[in-house]
C-alpha cells in the first residue's frame, strides 16, 4: 500500500537525516536540475556527493536529507519525476557503508605533533602533507566519526577543512536497486523492465 | 514535407545513397518532425535565432503558423489547443525576449498538467555564454517550470530529442517541454531518417496497482456511510468520465469536482455536488467537512481546494488516486494511496464495488443543495441591475451548456465555475493552478483551432482582457471565431472583492478607467455591442452565435460591487464559509 507520508507517525518517520542513493544520466545540466527541484520543494537537503559509478553513461549521487523517512521517500518521488534521473533508491535503515572523506589542515606546533600523531593512529586517519607550519591530515569514515575527530584536532590549529560529504553503498549481494523502496531502472535492467516500490520483490 | 522527405528518402536509397535517409538542415529537419507528430497548427513569433526554422516551415507547407502579437499569446495559445482536444499544443519564439516572454504560459502549462512543447530559437553554439546578442539562459529560466527541457546542441540528436519532447510532453502527467535550438544547429546538415522509429517515454515507476491495494480502496467504500468522489483534471486528461459516472451510479455516492476537474462530471446529474473549495458550493464543502470517506481521484489537494489542512475533512478516510506518486499524502494523509492511470485503476475498481450509503446523508446533501439555491442570486427576483452571475447563467441556458468556455482569471472565473453547467470533459478550460490572468483570449483562439466545430467563448474580465487583448488582431488575421465575452465591472473585481471583506474597503489600484471597448475592437475588425440590461443578454448571445467567419464580441456591463460567495476565506475551515446575504438587496456595497 502506498505510505502516506503526512499521517500521524513517530519522530524518526518525519525528522532526522536519512540517505538516498540516486542515479542519473551523465550530461551537462543534471546536476542543476536535481538541485533546482530540491530547493523548489523546499526540501531540507543536507550534503550531495556527485561522482561516476561502474557505467560511463551514469553519474551516482548521493544526498542525505532531513525530514526523517517520510522525508526521504518524498525526496524520491519528485526526483524519479526527472527525465534524467534513472533511479532513486531510499536507504532508509538498510545495512549500508556510508562515508565521508576530510581534508584537515592544522597548525600544530613541534610539540604537539606527537599528540596529533597518537590522534591519527587511534581513528586510522592519515597524514599526507607536513610542510612548514601546516600539515594535512586525511580521514575517511562515517559522518560522526569524522567530526569528533575534527574536534579534536581543532584545539592544533584548524586551518582548513574540506570533506567530501557521504558516499553511500548498500551492503550483500542483492545491492543497488533491489529494494522495496527503489524507485526507477536498475543498471541491470534494460529499459523496458522496470521495478517499483509497489512490486513484491523476492529478493528482499 | 512528411511525404516528400519519405518519397526523396526513398528514391534516394535507390539510388544507392546510405540507409538512413536524406540530407536535411537542422530546421528541415524540425518541420519534418513537427509533421511525424502529427502537428497541423503551430503558434509563434519569429526572430533571428529561429529564422532558419520559419524559413523551413515556410517552404516545407503543410504545418500551419499563427501569428501571434505576443510570445506569451503562443504559449497560452498552444495550451488552450492542448486542453480542448488533448493533443501536444506547439509554440515557437525567438532567442532571448522571445523566449523569455513564452515562460508565462509555460508555468500556466506546468500547473494544470497540459503538454506543451516549446521551441525556442537560441544564440549559436561558438557564442553560447558570451552574452551575445539576444541570448538568455532558457534552460536555466524554464528548467523549475517544465517537465522537461533540453538544448540540441548536435544536429545529429535533433530528431530523437524532438521526437522524445513530444513523447515526454504527453506520457504520464503531461506538462510543458522546451527544446532550446541554437541557431548553427538549425543551419546544419544531417542525414535524416524519416522512419526511424519513434522514442519511447520508458516507465520508470509502477504505474499498475496491486490487487491488494484495489481492494483496500474497495473495502473503504463498504464500510463507508457518508462518502463523497472528489473528482479533478486527472480524470479528464484520463478519459475516465465514464468509469466515474459508473463508480458514482453504482454506489449512489455523490460527486464534488475541482475548478478544473469541471466536466469530468455531468454538473446536471441528481449525484452532481458541484465544485468544491474556496468558492466551491456550499453543499459540497460541507459535505466534505461531515464525510467518513473522500474518494479523491486524480486532484491534487490545491490550498483552494481544502482550506486550512489542520482541519480539512477531519472525520474521514481517504482514497487517493493519481498517476503522480508524489501528489498522494504530499498535503493530506491518506488511507488508501493508489498510484495509476484513473481509467485503468476505475475500471479495475468498478468490479465488484459496492457501498451503503446512509439515507440520511443523502437526506442532508439535499438540504444542502436546497439551502444554496434559496441563497442564489440568480434564483432572486430580477432587480433591474445586471449580475455578472446572472449572465453566466442566461449563456449557460442560450448555449445549452454545450460551449466550451474559456475564462480568465477573477470573479467573472468563479462565476463561471458556479453557473455554467458542463456535461463533458474538456469544455470548461481555465488556469486553476497559476490563475493567470491574460490567458483566456489566446488559450479560447488556441481552443478554437483545436476543435473548429466546437462554439467556444472566451468570458474575460476587463482587467485581464487588457493583458493579452492584442491577440485580437491575431482572432481577426487568422479568422477565429470566437465569441468574446468581458464581464466589465470597473474593478479588478476580485481584488476589490478581497480588499471589501479582508481590507475594509480601502480600493486602491483596483478601479480601472477602461477604454471603450466596443471601440478598441471596432479597430481590430471586430463586430461588437454592449450589454448593460438583462433582457438585452439573449438577443446579444443570439446575435453573437450568428457570427460565424470571425471573432466577435460582447461587453457585459455589470455590477461593479459584487462579490463571489460563497467564500472560505484565508486561514478558515473548508465549513467556514461567507455566504451570501439572504437577499440580493442587501448585498455589500448596493443599497437602493
Ligand atoms: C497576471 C496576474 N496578475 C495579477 C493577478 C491577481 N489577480 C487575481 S484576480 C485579479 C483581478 C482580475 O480582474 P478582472 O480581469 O477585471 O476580473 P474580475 O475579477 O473583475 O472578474 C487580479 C489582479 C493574477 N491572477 N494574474
Ligand atoms: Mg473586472
Amino acid at each position: 500500500m502506498t505510505p502516506a507520508p503526512n499521517a500521524e507517525m513517530s519522530g524518526s518517520q518525519t525528522s532526522g537525516s536519512q540517505t538516498l542513493i540516486a542515479l542519473v544520466e551523465n550530461r551537462p545540466g543534471v546536476l542543476n536540475r536535481v538541485t533546482t527541484l530540491l530547493r523548489r520543494r523546499h526540501f531540507d537537503l543536507l550534503t550531495l556527493s556527485m561522482g561516476r559509478s561502474e557505467d560511463p553513461d551514469r553519474s551516482r549521487l548521493t544526498l542525505t536529507v532531513g525530514g526523517g523517512s517520510a522525508g526521504a521517500r518524498r525526496v524520491a518521488d519528485h526526483l524519479i519525476k526527472l527525465v534524467e534521473v534513472l533511479h532513486v533508491e531510499p536507504l532508509f535503515d538498510q545495512p549500508a557503508v556510508r562515508r565521508d572523506l576530510a581534508l584537515i589542515k592544522i597548525r600544530p606546533d613541534a610539540a604537539e605533533l606527537p599528540a596529533v600523531n597518537a590522534l591519527c593512529s587511534a581513528f586510522r586517519a592519515r597524514i599526507v602533507d607536513v610542510s612548514p607550519g601546516s600539515t594535512i591530515v586525511e580521514i575517511t569514515g562515517e559522518q560522526s566519526k569524522i567530526e569528533r575527530f575534527v574536534a579534536l584536532l581543532t584545539p592544533y590549529g584548524l586551518a582548513e577543512l574540506a570533506r567530501s560529504e557521504c558516499v553511500a553503498m548498500c551492503r550483500g549481494a542483492s545491492g543497488f536497486g533491489a529494494s522495496d523502496h527503489s524507485v526507477g531502472q536498475t543498471t541491470s535492467q534494460t529499459t523496458s523492465q522496470t521495478t517499483s516500490s509497489t512490486s513484491p520483490n523476492p529478493t528482499s | 514535407m512528411a511525404n516528400e522527405s519519405t518519397r526523396v528518402s526513398d528514391s534516394a536509397r535507390a539510388a544507392g545513397q546510405p540507409e538512413g535517409g536524406r540530407e536535411l538542415t537542422g530546421a528541415e529537419i524540425v518541420c519534418a518532425c513537427l509533421q511525424r507528430e502529427g502537428v497541423d497548427v503551430v503558434f509563434g513569433y519569429p526572430g533571428g535565432a529561429i529564422l532558419p526554422t520559419y524559413d523551413a516551415l515556410c517552404r516545407s507547407g503543410g504545418i500551419h503558423h499563427v501569428l501571434t502579437r505576443h510570445e506569451q499569446g503562443a504559449s497560452h495559445m498552444a495550451d488552450g489547443y492542448a486542453r480542448s482536444s488533448g493533443r501536444v499544443g506547439v509554440a515557437i519564439a525567438t532567442s532571448g525576449p522571445g523566449a523569455t516572454n513564452l515562460v508565462t504560459g509555460i508555468a500556466t502549462a506546468m500547473m494544470d498538467s497540459s503538454p506543451l512543447v516549446c521551441l525556442t530559437g537560441q544564440v549559436s553554439t561558438t557564442v553560447l555564454g558570451s552574452d551575445a546578442f539576444q541570448e538568455a539562459d532558457v534552460l536555466g529560466i524554464t528548467m523549475p517550470i517544465t517537465k522537461h527541457n533540453v538544448m540540441v546542441t548536435r544536429v545529429e540528436d535533433l530528431a530523437e530529442i524532438l521526437h522524445e519532447a513530444f513523447a515526454i510532453a504527453r506520457s504520464g502527467r503531461p506538462g510543458p517541454v522546451v527544446v532550446d535550438l541554437p541557431k548553427d544547429v538549425q543551419l546544419a546538415r544531417t542525414l535524416y531518417d524519416p522512419d526511424r522509429p519513434l522514442p519511447v517515454v520508458p516507465v520508470k515507476t509502477s504505474m499498475t496497482p496491486l490487487d491488494a491495494e484495489i481492494e483496500a480502496a474497495r473495502n473503504l467504500i463498504a464500510e463507508a456511510r457518508r462518502p463523497v468522489i472528489l473528482a479533478g483534471n486527472g480524470i479528464n486528461i484520463s478519459g475516465a468520465s465514464e468509469q466515474l459516472r459508473r463508480l458514482a451510479e453504482d454506489t449512489g455516492i455523490p460527486v464534488s469536482l475541482t475548478l478544473l476537474g469541471k466536466g469530468a462530471f455531468p454538473e446536471d446529474h441528481p449525484l452532481s455536488l458541484g465544485m468544491m473549495g474556496m468558492h466551491g458550493d456550499a453543499a459540497a464543502n460541507l459535505a466534505i467537512q461531515a464525510a467518513d470517506l473522500i474518494i479523491a481521484l486524480g486532484m491534487r489537494f490545491d490550498d483552494r481546494v481544502t482550506g486550512t489542512l489542520s482541519t480539512y475533512a477531519p472525520k474521514s478516510k481517504k482514497i487517493h488516486v493519481d498517476l503522480d506518486r508524489s501528489e498522494i499524502g504530499k498535503n493530506v494523509a491518506v488511507d488508501v494511496g493508489v498510484v495509476g492511470d484513473l481509467k485503468a485503476v476505475l475500471t479495475r475498481l468498478l468490479v465488484g464495488i459496492a457501498a451503503t450509503v446512509d439515507e440520511g446523508w443523502t437526506a442532508q446533501i439535499r438540504e444542502w443543495k436546497d439551502h444554496s439555491k434559496t441563497l442564489d442570486v440568480v434564483h432572486q427576483p430580477c432587480d433591474g441591475r445586471l449580475w455578472a452571475a446572472r449572465v453566466i447563467r442566461d449563456l449557460c441556458e442560450l448555449t445549452d451548456g454545450e460551449a466550451v468556455t474559456v475564462t480568465d482569471v477573477g470573479q467573472h472565473q468563479m462565476f463561471e465555475a458556479q453557473y455554467y453547467t458542463h456535461r463533458r470533459p474538456r469544455t470548461l478550460i481555465t488556469s486553476g493552478g497559476l490563475g493567470t490572468m491574460g490567458f483566456g483570449l489566446p488559450a479560447a483562439l488556441g481552443a478554437k483551432l483545436a476543435q473548429p466545430h466546437e462554439e467556444v467563448w472566451a468570458i474575460v474580465g476587463d482587467g485581464g482582457f487588457q493583458m493579452t487583448l492584442a491577440e485580437l488582431a491575431t482572432a481577426v488575421q487568422e479568422q477565429i471565431a470566437v465569441k468574446i465575452a468581458i464581464i466589465n465591472n470597473g474593478y479588478l473585481g476580485m481584488v476589490r472583492q478581497w480588499q471589501e471583506l479582508f481590507y475594509e474597503e480601502r480600493y486602491y489600484a483596483t478601479p480601472l478607467a477602461n477604454p471603450d471597448f466596443c471601440k478598441i475592437a471596432e479597430a481590430y475588425g471586430v463586430p461588437s455591442v454592449r450589454v448593460s440590461q438583462r433582457r438585452d443578454v439573449a438577443p446579444a448571445v443570439a446575435w453573437c452565435r450568428s457570427v460565424n467567419d470571425g471573432p466577435c464580441l460582447v461587453e457585459f456591463v455589470v455590477e461593479s460591487h459584487d462579490v463571489v460567495y460563497p467564500m472560505v476565506p484565508a486561514g478558515a475551515a473548508l465549513d467556514e464559509m461567507i455566504r451570501r446575504p439572504a437577499r440580493a438587496s442587501t448585498m455589500a456595497g448596493v443599497s437602493r
